[in-house]
Order: structure tokens, then sequence, then C-alpha cells
């Protein structure tokens, strides 16, 4: 089965010019973690995510490559995460965002693309091949719900 | 009577000396120009010498420096499994508290805590552990890294130098001549120690005194725990237990015949068994075997290999080039060049070797140099009458380092880390500095070895 069957085609989307507040609302209004940011041409730009923002609340020298393993020595830290916080607020999408996505094309068969969600976390953006156009979102929910959808129609033919 | 015999082997009857000489001279083209990874040019480079002819594989093998290899594996191991103690950021956390989080001061400490440690570990791993600590501590204080950063670069390298497993043209030395770790300290130490002293009292001139933080990030900076920091106070101990015994076997075994490479790779051995077993309450716990082998392959894996290879196929290039008469014939030439007098070549060495270091990486030089110079032996007056050009070497070429932003993998190390937390330095800014620093430093030096070798 090729994905796009398993995937959302109504998907929330983010322009890369909004603000971080204005993002976040979005996420909290519609009840999501993370969704796909796209220019006015439905192209693929990244992902904007609540991990996104967890990293950005973190010093550099955690984030960086080889950088520091733990930070439990810092104590009384919060004021300073709360207004590191309030600063990425009126940042612009496209500088929190991260764009190394893992994406899935349309035809890319589901076992495929089920592999990449465990190991990357969910949702993939489906995205044609071509243009990086955006078609859709596949999360886990939407792969388990095509998945059950199967198994009952498989029932009703008697075949399992 | 050996080179002689060659002289037939190399292919199509070349001279061995010019096909060794090229094959030398397109190494060092390669690793000036950094476009190739730098164990794939020595490898390629020392199986020339054997295909052409001017060594066979026996005598390759033969010119490798296992001495230097075991020493550089056993630190490599004891390091690695080290630095998952916590150690260094236990260390830089506790000493920003005991200064009160004083930014002056703190400059001073990491300066000198990083001069300790890479005088005793390898540099390249010290500021790879102090690095992203320093840059944690900077940004808490609201301070620009790059002075922290700087002084850092200046402090491993000095450091580095002031011992034999510091710095690899000090293991390299030490290892063909049979210098021992107390003629390094005794020898090598108080320059770097004078210059350690004096770099203090300049990055405190330029920038430590006109540091300036705010009481509420200080204060903040003293809520830190630094025992958080430490993960695993038993590898800690474990680990600092081998380190000191490593170093007294090296101190003892000089004298008792055991090499460096010897006390090194059993010191690492020593750590990966004590590392198999875990006291708990007063009670003693083997790992189960699965859990042993994993360790052990996690530390293989810390083990830098490229670095390792690297220098077996420089051995094997300079054994090479060594074998065919050209390195016979330089000594000569310098010799000429010096009027064979020591001071004059002592001088020489001296400075050639800081320009050099400080654009090229310095191991291929020293490695190249050090058979050099032992050609010229008996114009001295045998090969004990040689110690005043070998502290040269190695001042000039471990302190050379600090020239430019690629002088040494320190640098190159510290300078990546900048980048990436969005801070880079500037190759030009930073050897608008480190350049005429770095020739007060062997200015300094060259006194002191004018004044006490010479």
């Amino acid at each position: 089965m090729p994905c796009e069957e398993a995937m959302i085609t109504e998907v929330i989307t983010v322009n890369p010019e909004m603000t971080v507040e204005e993002a976040m609302r979005v996420l909290d209004k519609k009840r999501v973690r993370a969704v796909p940011v796209v220019d006015e041409n439905n192209i693929l730009m990244g992902i904007f995510s609540t991990q996104q923002i967890m990293s950005n609340l973190l010093p550099v020298s955690v984030t960086m490559e080889d950088g520091l393993q733990r930070l439990n020595f810092v104590i009384g830290a919060s004021p300073g995460i709360a207004k590191r916080l309030k600063k990425i607020m009126p940042k612009k999408v496209k500088d929190v965002m991260s764009d190394d996505v893992v994406v899935v094309h349309p035809d890319t068969q589901i076992w495929e693309a089920i592999r990449l969600m465990v190991k990357y976390g969910s949702p993939i953006p489906v995205v044609d091949e071509k243009t990086g156009d955006l078609k859709g979102l596949l999360s886990e929910q939407s792969a388990m719900e095509e998945m059950r959808r199967l198994y009952k129609e498989m029932e009703e033919n008697g075949e399992i | 009577m050996e080179q002689a015999q060659h002289v037939s082997d190399v292919i199509f009857g070349w001279n061995p000396m010019i096909t060794a000489a090229t094959v030398l001279f397109f190494v060092y083209v390669f690793i000036i120009s950094e476009r190739l990874n730098q164990s794939i040019i020595a490898l390629i480079g020392a199986s020339a010498m054997i295909y052409l002819g001017i060594l066979n594989q026996e005598m390759a093998i033969e010119g490798i420096d296992f001495n230097t290899i075991f020493l550089l594996i056993g630190m490599m191991i004891i390091v690695g499994i080290m630095k998952n103690s916590g150690v260094f950021q236990f260390v830089a956390i506790m000493s920003a508290k005991t200064v009160k989080a004083n930014p002056r001061a703190l400059l001073v400490v990491l300066a000198w805590i990083t001069a300790f440690f890479s005088a005793m570990l390898d540099n390249v791993t010290t500021v790879m552990l102090i690095v992203p600590i320093t840059l944690l501590l900077t940004e808490q204080l609201k301070l620009k890294p790059y002075p922290f950063l700087v002084a850092l670069i200046f402090a491993s390298n000095v450091g580095g130098t002031a011992t034999l497993i510091g710095d690899p043209p000090n293991i390299l030395i030490g290892s063909a001549v049979g210098l021992g770790f107390m003629d390094f300290v005794e020898n090598v130490g108080p320059p770097a120690l004078i210059i350690m002293i004096f770099l203090t009292v300049f990055f405190d001139l330029i920038w430590g005194r006109k540091m300036k933080t705010t009481l509420k990030a200080r204060a903040h900076l003293l809520r830190y725990d630094p025992y958080e920091a430490l993960v695993d106070r038993e590898l800690l101990y474990k680990s600092l237990f081998v380190l000191f015994a490593v170093i007294f076997g090296f101190i003892v075994g000089h004298s008792h015949g055991f090499e460096p490479g010897t006390v090194a790779l059993s010191g690492g051995a020593l750590l990966m068994l004590l590392d198999c077993i875990k006291f708990r309450r007063k009670k003693v716990y083997w790992l189960k075997t699965g859990k042993q082998t994993h360790n052990v392959e996690h530390t293989f894996k810390e083990v830098e290999w490229d670095t390792i290879f690297f220098f077996m196929g420089l051995f094997i290039i300079v054994t090479g080039v060594e074998k065919s008469g050209l390195l016979a014939v330089l000594a000569q030439e310098v010799l000429k060049l010096t009027e064979g007098d020591l001071t004059n070549t002592s001088m020489l060495i001296l400075w050639v070797s800081t320009i050099c270091s400080a654009f090229i990486n310095n191991i291929p030089f020293v490695a190249t140099l050090i058979p050099m110079i032992q050609n010229m032996a008996d114009v001295f007056g045998g090969a004990d009458k040689l110690e005043p050009i070998w502290w040269s070497l190695s001042l000039g070429a471990c302190l050379g380092g600090n020239g430019t932003l690629v002088g040494a993998s320190a640098n190159v190390m510290v300078a990546a880390y900048a980048s990436r937390a969005g801070e880079p330095i500037s190759f030009v800014k930073f050897m608008y500095l480190a350049f005429p620093l770095t020739l007060v430093i062997v200015g300094i030096s060259t006194i002191y070895a004018y004044y006490v070798y010479l």
C-alpha cells in the first residue's frame, strides 16, 4: 500500500514568515504537536513543532555537535528558561523550524513509512518527489486508522 | 651498506634519493593543501615507498616506532574512559565557583586548567571537554566567548609543551631519542611555565581586566552544583588512579628500561579491567562478559585510529626518506649553514620549526626532522650532545602551533566549536593577535634556550 492512501490530505500548515507566537497558537488550537511549514506555493520548507521550541530553550553548548551531555548541575534555571521562551516568541517560524526533515513520497510503501516514523518520529510530510509540493501528512494516527480500516474490510470479506 | 644495496632495488633504476624526496614532497603538498584526509595521504605515501622499491615491507614495519604508537593508543584508551566520569565539567564548575564567578579570574583559572590537563592528556580531547562548559559559563555570565577560546588555544598548546605526553612532537622526540618523562618536565617544563605566566598576565591586560558581568549572573552561576556534573565518581577514582600510576610508571620506568609505550598501554588495559568491576556496598561485582565486551568495544572505538594510522604511514615515509640518504644530505646542508655550531643549529631549528608549525601540521615536520638531526651526532661529538637541539625542536614545534588557527589540531577543534556556537573565530583576526604573540613566546623560549641549554 502506498502512503497516499493512509495520509491526511487536509493538512494544517504554517507560513515561514509567521511569528513563533502565532504558530504556537495554531498548534494549541488544533491540538497538534507538529505542523509542516510551507511557502506560498505549498512547497515544504520544514517542520515546526513543540520539540523545536524545546531545543531552542537549551543553551547552544548543549545542542551543538559534541556539546555538553548533561545540565543537571545547573540549579535554579527556570526564570532564565522562561526568559528564553519569551525571546523566541517574536522570532519567525523559519528561524526556529527544523529544515532537516525526513519526508516520504505519495508512492512510498506504508511499511517503509512506518519504519521511518518509528525511527524518526511522527508526523512525516508526504511530498511530491520532483517539486517538493506538500501532498499530505502521515501520522501514527492516520497510519493506524488506515490499518484498522483495512482489517475490518478483510474481516467483512471473510479473509481473516 | 644497506643503503647501497637499495640503490639497485628502486624501480627503473631511478635515483633513490630523488624518488624518496618526490614522495615526501607530494605528501607535504597534499597535507598542506588540506584537500585530502591526512591518514589517506600518509598511507598512500607509505605504500608508494614500498612499491617504488625504496623499502620492502619488512623494513617499512621496522620503521614504525611502536613505542609511540602504543603510547598514543594507551593514552587514548585512558582518556576515552576517563572522560565519561564528567571530571572536566566538575573541575571547570568547581573552579568557577571558587573564584566566585568573577570573569577576570575565570579567564585565568580556565586557562590554567586547560594547560594542566593538556600536559597530562592529549590537547584535542582536553579542549573538546573544556570548550562546551566554557561556552555555557560565558553564556551565563553574558560574556563574549572569544577571549576565553583564544586563551584556551594558547593554554592547551603551551601546557602540551611541558611534558613527554603533552603533545605529539614530544612523544616523537622522546621515543626516538630515549628522553624520559622527567627529562621533559625539567627541560621544557620551566619555559612552558614561564610562558603560561606571561600569557596569563598578557590576556588579563588585554581582556581580563575589562570584563564585566552582572552580580545577578554571577549569583546564578554560584548556584551550580559541580557534584551533579560528576557522572560516575567511582569511574573518576579509577581513572585518576590509573592516570597517576601511568605517570609514575613513566618516571620510574625510564631508568628501569620500561618504555612509555609499555606503561601507557598496560595502563589502558588496567583501566579497562577496572571498568569491568563495580564496587557496591563494600562488595565487588564483575560485569557479565557480554557487558564487558560491550564496554571494551566502546572503548576501542574511542581510540582515534585515523591518527594512529597517520603516524604509522608517516613513520614509513620518513624511514624511506632516511634510507635513501636524503636526510643525511640535508643535515650536511644545515650544518654548512650554521657552520657546525651547536648554538646556531639549535636557534635555526627552534625558529624554523616555529614558523613551519604555525602553518602545517607539526607531526610530519618533526617526524622528518628527528632522523635528520640524528645524522648530525658525529659533528657535535655524540648523540648525547644533541640535547639542546631536541629541546629547541620541541619548543618550536609545540609553541609554533599557536601562530595560526590551523597551526595545531586543538586550534582547529576550538574553532569548530566556536562556529557551532555561532561565534566563529576569524582566521585573519586570530592570526593578527596570535602570530606576533607566538613570536614573543618563542622569543622567551629563545632566551631560555640560550642561557640554560647552551
